[in-house]
């Protein structure tokens, strides 16, 4: 197209809109035409001026066909066309826009989600040239040892910026006590590498990532948030010092409110240098703990003009050199691989790093599947409704055939109302999908463990929007479209003009669809039937403990000043005073929580034989009876079990089979990593530990009182009979008053905790069945409206059937085989799909089969029964027919 | 309508570059475009109204004329039309392409 066509269209298209305008001028210049031969020809004018009078019209027509940009004028009068028919149908047009905008509205949400987990960039300049470093082979991950960290640090030479981080929490001293705050060790390239100033002050760099900090001591950043909220945006933030972990700092300055977390759908209030890390975790440190310790996530920025390829050749040919340089052994052995052997490779970084999308990507793409059926459903149903509508239309069809329509100008009418339904659906659906969004985050997060993404709306969402929209666009019209502009017009004639109307249920056309609906909607059914299913089954599963009725209040004593005895008669007099609270039946403590994601092994065995890997875990006394695990021999700890009363340890039921096959162990010895002579003195029933799928694993309990070191922090564990508040906030208050220096405890209970780790299953389960019952709302209506539309379409031939001597049973049967016969073949296809996609959900369940003959069956009977419903009430009224009215009306 | 003699009729194709050239020497409006030509064909050549003004239309929406409102010879507001640069152009290259035509034409019909 050369500048002179689109100078043309353009202006075609700006007269558009001053059409009113330029039809005066038209008439202006034409007026001045004939004025002017007027005066010429005055003499032999008369028959003249009057045939130029006569053709004027024509001319301004020719005018006007000139600058006419007719596609959009047709366009408008389509469109004003198909909002009068829509308006003429309210029914038909809220059924059509409400499916369409749920179908709409939940791809959208969904899709918002995976675009903030999975795709969004990072807020800051030029992310697509951010990396993630990855450790080969797959199963080291993203946690570097320290040492590696800070060698590809200096010799990474195809970045521009390498940088450490890791997510912590810290406990903030303040004039109300301590808090916890959620922050992140940084180390000094971070904030270069982000390229976004600070808001206040400024960063650290490299010159503060030393040991103790830099020239200035240590030094923090913080958040936006943190320093509107907590500082009160005090204008002279820069320079004031804050105690965290014991450790007090300088702020150096305020990050602006758009500075990412380095995990996505974290929040992060502090940045603190990396290097001090053994400052805030004392007593331990994990920089000491060089190639044993592997905790530092890396990214970097590439070198200008340096490609992602580039650098993983870098990295692949120098990740020898870097582990021999940095390992203080490079013949250890790590994840069975000699770590000579590890390699590093770049991962894109642009959307930053999240484990949540390690966790959810594979539920959000099911999701996506999910409900992509759903709007294909949708879409299927507005055919079929289209179709049956289209029927209603054929003598408009006919004759506007008739009158000189093409097909195409026809099919476009039809095409623009589908679209403007899609388009209105769409636009109410991209509303609705905020709240959506919200509302699957609060499936995905938990009261204990918020997520912070960033769902709203972007170019991308908008994108996906109106790629769905144009989907749905063609889905819906195009078939009904073209059936109805297929036939020709002597066909058309006849038909309308006869008796023998079409019955359009008949067509196999709109049977197929309705067909395909139901199979769609059985497979739907099925699947959120089945992560139903095991979802029950998960939360049925027998845990070895009772978990209803257990607060927990985690006591965070790292920080504290009291070790050994006297941290251990603090605890003792916590628990001494918690069980004297009304409600509260008994207390205990654990080190680590069981089905909470986190655990501990300890190598056992009788002494001078070989060792077991056991599972271990430190709880107080009182312990099992808290637990309601069943002690099923010897006695339970005690606090009077100390050092100097001689090492103790009770086996559960598993352990001491594996230990003691064919003896009693109460009372026998047994050794620790080959060390100590610790004596078993009970046995008890197994409880599960590390995961509810995993089964309960061999454990071995030692006692809290023994062993004393390093402030070990212990989670507070109450059985509270009745609604547990005021037990809580007592117990909240005895914990501030003896233990005055630790953060005041969150509470929890035990059935939150067990809740949030089947997070992502229940997520799955509840969401599937939200769909599907979509789904079934959808199709039942598809099914009922099309029946209805149908039989009251035949209403005349119902009546002379009658006048024949049909009974109202034959009718009901006539009308009900319509969808009987839908259903059976919809059900049996829908069937036949969810075997053959049964593998693609079985990574999905718990001890359930993903051919579950039950679930199956109920999914069948779930739609029959849903096409029964929708075929009743036409059904009903087929047999109400006056057979005289009937024939009459005809 | 039968045929027509006089006044004569455009040979088709041509009114575009005949609109050009009456307007190369400066503007006019679509009444003086008419005249222009009628005169100057010695009144052989008459365009109607009902083709000069879709064709005016056309070329001012292709850019090759540009148009604003003034006072006529007898002060009537009238649409005044003149050649654009792109206009100009096209008039030389429509001219060329007509003097070969009809020249070949014309040597067609002198062999003959």
């Amino acid at each position: 197209m050369n500048w002179q066509d689109m100078r043309e269209r353009a202006l075609r298209l700006a007269d558009l809109f001053r059409r009113r305008r330029i039809d005066r001028e038209m008439d202006d210049e034409l007026q001045f035409h004939l004025a002017m031969s007027r005066q010429k020809y005055s003499n032999d004018s008369d028959a003249r001026a009057r045939r130029d009078l006569g053709s004027i019209e024509k001319w301004k027509d020719a005018c006007r066909d000139v600058r006419r940009f007719r596609p959009v004028e047709d366009f408008l009068r389509d469109l004003a066309l198909a909002v009068r028919m829509l308006r003429k149908t309210p029914g038909f047009t809220a059924v059509a826009l409400i499916t369409l905008a749920l179908a709409i509205g939940a791809n959208t949400a969904v899709f918002s989600l995976m675009n903030a987990l999975l795709l969004r960039p990072l807020p800051v300049p030029r992310a697509d040239r951010l990396v993630m470093l990855r450790i080969q082979p797959d199963d080291y991950g993203y946690s570097f040892p320290y040492p590696l960290f800070t060698y590809v640090e200096q010799h990474g030479r195809v970045f521009s910026q390498v940088f450490g981080f890791t997510a912590r929490g810290f406990q903030l001293r303040g004039a109300n006590g301590t808090e916890r705050i959620d922050g992140e060790l940084v180390s000094g390239q971070y904030f270069t590498s982000m390229r976004l100033a600070p808001e206040r002050g400024r960063y650290f760099g490299p010159q503060d990532d030393h040991p103790g900090g830099g020239l200035n001591g240590p030094v923090a950043v913080i958040s936006d948030r943190f320093w509107r909220v907590r500082m009160g945006a005090r204008g002279d933030i820069v320079g004031r010092k804050i105690t965290l972990d014991n450790v007090v700092f300088t702020i150096a300055g305020v990050a602006p409110p758009s500075f990412p977390a380095a995990e996505v759908g974290e929040r992060t209030d502090i940045y603190v240098p990396l290097a001090l890390e053994p400052l805030v975790d004392a007593p331990y440190n994990n920089i000491a703990g060089g190639f044993h310790s592997w905790w530092v996530r890396v990214g970097a920025r590439l070198r200008d003009g340096v490609t992602p390829e580039q650098a993983n050749a870098f990295l692949r040919a120098t990740s020898r050199q870097a582990v021999v340089a940095s390992a203080d052994d490079p013949k250890m052995e790590m994840n069975h691989h000699k770590v000579t052997e590890l390699y590093l490779v770049t991962e894109p970084g642009a959307a930053g790093f999240s484990y949540l999308r390690l966790r959810f990507r594979k539920p959000l793409n099911a999701l996506m599947v999910l409900v992509t059926v759903v709007l294909l459903i949708a879409c299927l149903n507005l055919a079929t409704l289209l179709m049956a509508r289209s029927a209603a239309r054929e003598r408009e069809m006919a004759t506007r055939f008739a009158l000189g329509a093409s097909r195409g100008r026809l099919l476009r009418q039809l095409l623009t109302e589908s679209m403007l339904l899609a388009v209105t659906g769409a636009m109410l659906g991209l509303a609705a999908s905020p709240a959506l969004s919200r509302l699957l985050l609060t499936f995905v997060g938990s009261q204990d463990n918020p997520l912070y993404f960033d769902t709203t709306p972007d170019i991308r969402v908008f994108i996906f929007t109106a790629a769905v929209t144009l989907l749905a666009t063609a889905l819906t019209g195009m078939a009904p479209a073209l059936r109805s502009t297929g036939r020709s017009l002597q066909q058309r004639m006849r038909e309308s003009s006869g008796g023998l109307r079409g019955v359009d249920r008949r067509h196999l056309g709109p049977r197929l669809l309705l067909a395909s609906e139901v199979a769609l909607a059985l497979v739907l059914v099925t699947g959120a039937g089945l992560l139903g299913y095991s979802l029950v089954r998960l939360n049925e599963v027998p845990l070895g403990f009772e978990p209803r009725g257990l607060v927990l209040l985690s006591l965070e004593m790292e920080k504290q000043s009291r070790d050994g005895d006297a941290l251990m008669r603090v605890y003792h007099e916590v628990a001494d005073r918690l069980a004297v609270l009304p409600g509260v039946k008994a207390v205990s403590y654990a080190d680590q929580l069981p089905i909470s994601g986190s655990w501990w092994t300890e190598n056992v065995g009788l002494p001078g034989q070989p060792q077991h890997e056991l599972y271990g875990h430190r709880v107080g006394p009182d312990y099992f009876r808290a637990m309601r695990t069943p002690l099923l021999a010897g006695r339970p700890f005690r606090w009077s079990d100390t050092d100097a009363t001689g090492r103790v340890a009770i086996l559960n039921a598993s352990a001491s089979r594996l230990l003691f096959p064919h003896q009693d162990p109460v009372g026998r010895n047994i050794s620790f990593d080959m060390k100590t002579t610790t004596r078993v003195i009970g046995i008890v029933g197994d409880a599960k530990y590390t995961a509810l799928r995993d089964a309960a694993p061999p454990t071995v309990y030692s006692p809290m009182t023994q062993d004393v070191k390093n402030r070990p922090s212990f989670v507070a564990m109450m059985r509270v009979d009745g609604p547990p508040t005021a037990a809580i906030t007592a117990a909240r208050a005895i914990v501030r008053r003896i233990a005055p220096e630790i953060p005041v405890p969150v509470p929890m209970t035990m059935e939150g905790m067990i809740a949030e780790s089947i997070g992502s299953e229940r997520m799955m389960a509840t969401l599937a069945l939200f769909f599907a019952g979509i789904a079934l709302l959808i199709t039942g209506v598809g099914l009922y409206g099309t029946l209805a539309y149908a039989t009251e379409r035949r209403t005349g031939e119902i009546g002379i059937r009658m006048a024949l001597g049909a009974r109202r049973g034959d009718v009901m049967s006539m009308v009900c085989r319509e969808n009987a016969a839908i259903a059976l073949g919809g059900c049996l296809a829908g069937l036949g799909v969810s075997l053959l996609a049964s593998r693609l959900i079985a990574g999905f369940l718990y001890s359930t089969s993903p051919r579950n003959p039950a679930v199956l069956g109920a999914a069948a009977l779930l739609l029959a029964s849903i096409a029964a419903a929708a075929s009743l009430i036409p059904a009903l009224r087929a047999s109400r027919i006056d057979p005289i009215r009937a024939i009459r009306y005809e | 309508m039968g045929k027509t003699e006089t006044p004569g009729e455009l040979v088709p194709g041509t009114l575009d570059m005949l609109i050009l050239k009456a307007l190369a020497t400066g503007p006019l409006h679509g009444y003086g475009v008419a005249e222009w030509l009628h005169d100057r064909s010695r009144d052989v050549l008459r365009v109607e109204e009902g083709a000069l003004y879709p064709a005016l239309h056309r070329l001012e929406m292709r850019g090759l004329l540009a148009a604003e409102w003034g006072a006529s010879e007898n002060n009537r507001r009238a649409k005044f039309y003149r050649l654009t640069a792109a206009g100009h152009k096209h008039l030389a290259s429509e001219a060329e392409r007509w003097a070969r035509l009809s020249s070949a034409i014309g040597f067609v019909m002198a062999g003959a």
